[in-house]
């Protein structure tokens, strides 16, 4: 595969989705075989991040988990608090230029009061941002200001409905979107995202399982939620598969 | 201004422009093209390797500064959005 290409889901406004799409893109990229990392730049929460360290703490106490679900995992990608060390960004860079990794995966705060985090986003670091978007005109209107900006500095910005009940009817989202692509000429994504209410429905509430970052459960979240999985391949498709090396 | 003078410092530390307005637009086109590499070089450090003289007389200084994110929404922008939105309805 040629090239690092770095992928982040975006959102000015809170209760989008963010941080939990990163993580499960991140973990469907590993599943898939990529060779991935994951940035936690949302500080101080650091969510990523600290929900690693749950979902190991709690694997740990659940033995029958770990035989389970985690042995099968041949690998686990690593997931990197962004700080406030400016020395971070040269280190970015250089870990994106290496090509060490297909894909890495940041997941940024939305408030930008982090300045390594700005000056990550203007040197160009992030190629893709995906911005979660739900029915909810302040969220509208605040990720079209956000993508213009954002297009400014990288060569993907979409905008992706998220949380979408299905029994509403299409027609609302099918307007929007095209005001939002004719309108102010923001792409947005072909998928949409059904609510994770489907899934907590399905999986019994069980969240760490839903988003694990040690076992993502692929084939089971497509059976019961394929549109979160036909989003990913969507914007996975255009780049092959490569062999992963594990990390 | 405290800023050209150091450039001019580094850049013509015995020989200064001789006065004539050609020797002046030479210094200015120099330091024109040091401080657009110096902004770029700070924001963009990924340009490093594939600078090109060429590329630096070809574009106009330009710095990429944080406060060109603006992610800040007026009542206007709210407006707007719904104003496209009906006179698709209509």
């Amino acid at each position: 595969m040629k090239g690092t290409i770095v992928k982040s889901h975006f959102s000015v406004k809170g209760g989008t989705g963010k941080t939990t799409l990163n993580t499960c893109l991140a973990s469907y990229i590993h599943d898939q075989g990529f060779r991935c990392l994951a940035l936690d730049g949302d500080s101080p929460s650091y969510n990523l991040f600290h929900f690693r360290e749950r979902e190991v703490a709690a694997y740990q106490e659940s033995p029958e988990v770990v035989d389970k679900y985690i042995m099968n995992s041949s690998s686990i990608y690593p997931i990197y608090k962004i700080g406030t060390d400016e020395m971070q960004i040269e280190e970015l860079l250089r870990i994106k230029e290496s090509g060490q990794y297909d894909y890495i995966v940041a997941d940024l705060p939305g408030s930008l009061t982090n300045t390594i985090v700005n000056k990550l986003i203007v040197s160009g670091f992030v190629d893709e941002f995906y911005l979660p978007t739900t029915l909810d005109k302040a969220v509208i209107v605040n990720n079209i200001k956000a993508a213009t900006q954002l297009k400014k500095f990288s060569k993907t910005v979409k905008i992706v409905w998220n949380n979408v009940l299905f029994h509403e009817k299409q027609d609302i989202y099918d307007d929007n979107t095209k005001v939002i692509s004719d309108a102010y000429g923001i792409d947005v994504c072909t998928s949409r995202i059904k609510s994770s209410s489907y899934l907590r429905r399905e999986f019994g509430n069980d969240k760490l399982f839903i988003k694990s970052t040690l076992c993502f459960p692929t084939k089971l979240i497509e059976e019961k939620n394929n549109s979160l999985i036909n989003y990913f391949k969507e914007i996975v498709k255009s780049q092959r598969l490569s062999q992963s090396i594990g990390v | 201004m405290r800023f050209l003078a150091l450039i001019r410092e580094l850049f013509f530390p015995q020989e200064p422009h001789d006065g004539t307005t050609d020797g002046e637009k030479v210094e200015e086109e120099v330091i024109k093209k040091v401080v657009y590499t110096i902004s770029k070089l700070e924001n963009r450090p990924e340009l490093k390797s594939d600078y090109s003289i060429s590329e630096l007389s070809n574009e106009q200084p330009q710095v990429l500064e944080l406060s060109t994110l603006d992610f800040n929404v007026s009542n206007e922008d709210m407006e707007e959005y719904e104003k496209q939105l009906q006179s698709l309805k209509s």
